[in-house]
């Protein structure tokens, strides 16, 4: 298409055929018929020009331009929703995290409250063993001086009569006591 | 057997003379005329609507247009708006008689030189006016591509000067030439794949081989028809570009 020359080649040919040697040639180069062709194409091209711009382009133009702006505003329109969209969603993660710390504060606070009532439970169940061991050990350490007190009195019978049956001297009860205490202190 | 260049003679319709001048309602005119008939209702009724979401016929208009415009934004920017209807009409009259042409027994004004190389000429006189109009004399260093050696002045002068020149020679030939071509050899071989039909009995189903090489030649020369339109308005676009900025 660059070299449109190389096209008259096989137009030359068609010319050299024989049923064309009687003709004129080319119809293209029959002059007579130029001034028709010209006069009719000035008209028609003149025509198409002013119906064209005066009357077609315009109404194209508009339906484009109609177009383009209905494009634009249902982007702009996508653009605001999608816009609120994220405002939403920033919304709703503020108040997710929201929720998360009042709820962490709810079971730290209930937690608290909970290790509260047990050590005080636990401080309750101490001081109750710790008084029923002190009373366990009084009623011990009584029933223990009982024993003594009674195991005293047995060795103060025993060495009255082992004295009145070895030297034969009547002591009283009282001194015997006396002495078997001493003595167990001193033991 | 019939020339097959017999298509192209042009036959009166009706006679009319102005003045001294044959200026008769040929064959060509009447598809001038169709061609332009056509190009409006296609331009109009089809937007008629204004629809949204364009019909088929509307798609093609617009396709139509926006190609054309495309063009002239590409090439002549903002100054492209006051062209575009001229490259437009250009345009279509170009394809419209391209594509009409292609018709059986209708008739290819685009294949007449006399046609093509008006419409160069007035596309070459066009733009040199309007590049004297906004240049004045400066239009002249179209001729001399700026950082020349000296020496070479006298040599490259006359040179861009003829190339200059030829512009509307080849966009003249080219696109009658193409027209003329294609239809010659459409011509030719239906003719070959009537006679094999008509002439010998024998040969019958031979003829579908011209008949199928003929049918992928008629999509041929639909696309070459449109090509040669937008060969066309691209080159007035370069052309009107060349004389708006020089270069």
């Amino acid at each position: 298409m660059k070299h449109p020359a190389f096209l008259f080649i096989p137009a030359g040919i068609l010319l050299s055929h024989p049923a064309l040697a009687e003709e004129k040639g080319l119809p293209q180069m029959d002059t007579s018929t130029f001034a028709s062709q010209l006069f009719w194409l000035f008209v028609c091209f003149t025509a198409l020009y002013l119906l064209m711009s005066r009357f077609s382009l315009p109404r194209v133009a508009e339906t484009l331009e109609k177009r383009l702006a209905q494009k634009e505003d249902t982007l702009k329109q996508a653009g605001q929703w999608n816009d609120e969209a994220a405002k939403t969603k920033t919304e709703y993660e503020k108040s997710l995290v929201k929720a998360q710390k009042t709820a962490a504060a709810a079971a730290a606070a209930a937690e608290r409250s909970m290790s509260g009532k047990i050590s005080e439970e636990q401080a309750r169940f101490a001081d109750n063993s710790r008084k029923r061991l002190a009373a366990a050990e009084q009623n011990i350490a009584k029933a223990k001086a009982e024993a003594l007190h009674s195991l005293s009195d047995i060795a103060a019978d025993i060495a009255a009569e082992m004295v009145q049956k070895i030297a034969d001297v009547q002591i009283n009860k009282a001194d015997a006591k006396k002495a078997v205490t001493t003595a167990m202190r001193e033991g | 057997m019939q020339s097959p260049l017999e298509q192209f003679v042009i036959k009166p319709i009706f006679p009319l003379h102005l003045g001294q001048y044959d200026i008769s309602f040929t064959q060509s005119s009447l598809w001038m005329v169709v061609a332009v008939v056509l190009t409006t209702l296609l331009m109009t009724l089809s937007v008629r609507g204004r629809a949204l979401v364009p019909g088929r016929w509307q798609n093609i208009a617009e396709m139509l247009y926006e190609v054309v415009f495309g063009l002239t934004r590409e090439y002549l920017h903002e100054e492209g708006r006051k062209y575009f209807p001229f490259v437009f009409s250009l345009f279509m009259i170009v394809l419209m008689g391209n594509l009409l042409g292609l018709i059986p027994y209708s008739f290819t004004y685009t294949s007449h030189i006399i046609v093509t190389g008006a419409l160069a000429l007035f596309v070459f006189g066009m733009a040199t006016l309007v590049g004297i109009w906004k240049h004045k004399l400066h239009f002249f260093s179209l001729f001399l591509p700026s950082g020349l050696p000296m020496l070479m002045i006298p040599l490259i002068i006359p040179i861009e000067i003829i190339s200059y020149l030829s512009r509307p020679l080849s966009l003249s030939v080219r696109l009658c030439a193409n027209m003329m071509m294609g239809h010659t050899m459409l011509k030719l071989i239906a003719a070959f794949c009537a006679s094999l039909v008509f002439l010998s009995v024998g040969l019958k189903l031979v003829g579908i081989i011209p008949f199928v090489v003929n049918t992928a030649l008629m999509g041929l020369e639909l696309l070459i028809a449109f090509i040669q339109a937008y060969v066309f308005a691209i080159l007035t676009c370069i052309y009107l570009r060349d004389a708006i900025e020089l270069h």
